[in-house]
């Protein structure tokens, strides 16, 4: 079990229908776990940390699109 | 009574929400399902709906016919398995004209149209295509034609339209899809004075750099003025000489803690698309669009997908019309970056991102970079001056027959001048893709300055529209050189 305790950092994406309900959305993820840091009302978006295990239950919550987790990235 | 007409609808599904959304169309909208049709199964009349919906499960949409209270049923109900119902629209067949005014050929069996150009032109074989399928087969003939019309008719030493002869141009043994061959080509445009060995110092007193004059905006009228731009980077020297406060929306910091730049590359960038210019001299294309800076990448220049999302929303929440993003990493597409592009441009907001340096030409071509490989995002290709014409930059990444990303445009992006942090020198010369990128923001802040109402999308179509074409592979610089609108009038046709 050891590894899958560890937060990983992920951006969640919200359906376009539930724009203006992302604060319902981010209790709903906070419920299943997620540690919410930034709600991105611009884009409907929110970022935080979540467990690699948890990943599937996030992904099945209303208004929930989908959840990637974060890359690094460099100058271009 | 008054609503019995019933009309043909397209319903959209939420992915995966077919049988609840066929529910809610039955108890709602009184749609039977009990003899649908799947589009996948065979020819079926989608001029007429009829009684019987027709499913496209591919897609997950479903074409059904509906009265305007069942309409409003469906649309009211608290299900989230249907996204949207959009009534059928008409739409009719578009016939092209050739140059001769006769209408384009078009077979009504599959095969796209083939421009009524010239067969394969002589230059351009087509040597990968004998195993392609026959409507691959017409198409690339048809680019191929296409191809050796623009360019005079023949590719090897072709002339284009009111253009000098271009010079170093290798002529392609092949033009098939299997070889990405890149054309490193040089096109002799008519010639603008080089200043760059009088441009010694910063602002008004010393020239254009090339980059503003090889994009026009050295002498646009338009100044960006009020557009609000986005630079999302390392973030900002505040102290440097060359802009005052007042050119500053607003800043913020999603990494480390200030928007402050001690690394330069943000400096740059923004200099480059929102620097000084008169009309004398300058190295920035929009010089009085309003600048945000949003720094996503820390010192060292990295940052991560959590940090590039915040500053779009971030951006886009402000009112900013251009995003520009020097940033880069050698992996697929980030869904995150592209689903917020998608719902920046369709508001005010263009995106637009640097193709990324990995590459080292010509035996070394590497795909575009995320988020510029992102389909919503614009893709900056990297040139050179070479004469006095442009050639791609050894670095630039580009498209790969193995990838379908490509490159939208091209920008100046060596040995280009621009401001930098006070306590390095205050300005320096820089390479990449990244140099090229805000050169694109700043042609597209002129743009959305002189169409204040257009979305995103709008302000990236009209720089590819504007762009000037090159003598090089389209899979390497997109459209051509981004050129700047040189006043309001810009489309008048």
């Amino acid at each position: 079990m050891s590894g899958s305790a560890e937060l990983v950092e992920i951006v969640v994406t919200v359906r376009e229908d539930y724009a203006q309900r992302l604060d319902d959305v981010a209790a709903g993820l906070r419920a299943a776990g997620m540690r919410v840091d930034d709600i991105l009302g611009g884009i409907g978006m929110i970022s935080g940390a979540a467990t690699a295990a948890s990943f599937p239950s996030l992904k099945a919550l209303p208004g929930v699109l989908d959840v990637e987790v974060s890359k690094p990235y460099g100058l271009g | 009574m008054g609503n019995i007409v019933a009309k043909d609808y397209i319903v959209v599904y939420r992915s995966g929400a077919r049988s609840d959304a066929n529910r809610v169309l039955s108890t709602r909208g009184g749609v039977s399902f009990s003899n649908e049709f799947d589009s996948g199964e065979g020819d079926v009349d989608l001029r007429s709906v009829g009684e019987d919906p027709i499913v496209y499960a591919e897609l997950d949409m479903a074409a059904v016919s509906m009265e305007a209270d069942a309409v409003a049923g469906v649309r009211s109900t608290r299900s989230d398995a249907i996204l949207f119902v959009e009534e059928v629209r008409e739409y009719a067949v578009q016939l092209p004209f050739d140059s001769r005014g006769g209408a384009t050929r078009m077979d009504v069996d599959g095969d796209p149209p083939v421009p009524a150009a010239e067969p394969a032109s002589r230059s351009l074989s087509v040597s990968a295509s004998a195993d392609l399928p026959s409507y691959l087969r017409g198409y690339l003939q048809g680019v191929a034609g296409l191809t050796g019309n623009l360019l005079g008719g023949s590719v090897g030493g072709g002339v284009l339209p009111g253009m000098p002869a271009i010079q170093g141009l290798a002529t392609p043994e092949s033009m098939s899809l299997a070889e990405a061959r890149v054309a490193e080509a040089s096109l002799t445009l008519p010639s603008f004075p080089s200043t760059e060995a009088e441009f010694e110092v910063a602002g008004s007193q010393g020239g254009f750099t090339w980059g503003l004059e090889a994009t026009k905006a050295s002498i646009s009228r338009l100044t960006g003025a009020g557009v609000r731009v986005a630079i999302l980077d390392t973030g900002f020297d505040f102290g440097h000489p060359d802009f005052s406060e007042s050119r500053f929306g607003g800043h913020k910091f999603f990494i480390t803690n200030t928007a402050s730049d001690s690394h330069g590359h943000g400096t740059h960038c923004t200099g480059t698309a929102c620097g000084p210019r008169s009309m004398s001299g300058g190295y920035g294309v929009a010089p009085e669009a309003i600048i945000f800076v949003g720094k996503v990448m820390n010192d060292q220049g990295k940052g991560d997908t959590r940090t590039i999302a915040a500053g779009i929303d971030w951006a886009l929440q402000n009112g900013c019309r251009l995003c520009s993003i020097s940033i880069g990493a050698q992996q697929e597409p980030s869904k995150v970056i592209e689903m917020a592009a998608q719902r920046a441009i369709q508001k005010n907001m263009a995106v637009i991102a640097a193709a990324g340096n990995d590459s080292k030409r010509p035996n070394i071509k590497l795909p575009v970079s995320d988020p510029a490989n992102c389909t919503s995002v614009l893709a900056v290709a990297s040139l050179r001056q070479q004469g006095s014409g442009f050639a791609l930059s050894s670095f630039s990444n580009g498209a790969l027959p193995s990838r379908g990303w490509s490159i939208d445009i091209a920008g100046p992006g060596e040995n280009v001048y621009s401001s930098y942090p006070v306590a390095k020198g205050g300005f320096q010369r820089l390479n990449g893709t990244s140099m090229a990128t805000p050169h694109v923001a700043g042609v597209g802040a002129l743009i959305a300055q002189s169409r204040p109402d257009w979305p995103g999308f709008g302000i990236m179509n009209a720089l590819i529209q504007l762009a000037a074409p090159l003598p090089i592979q389209v899979g390497q610089v997109g459209r051509g050189l981004v050129q700047a609108p040189l006043n309001v009038d810009w489309d008048r046709v």
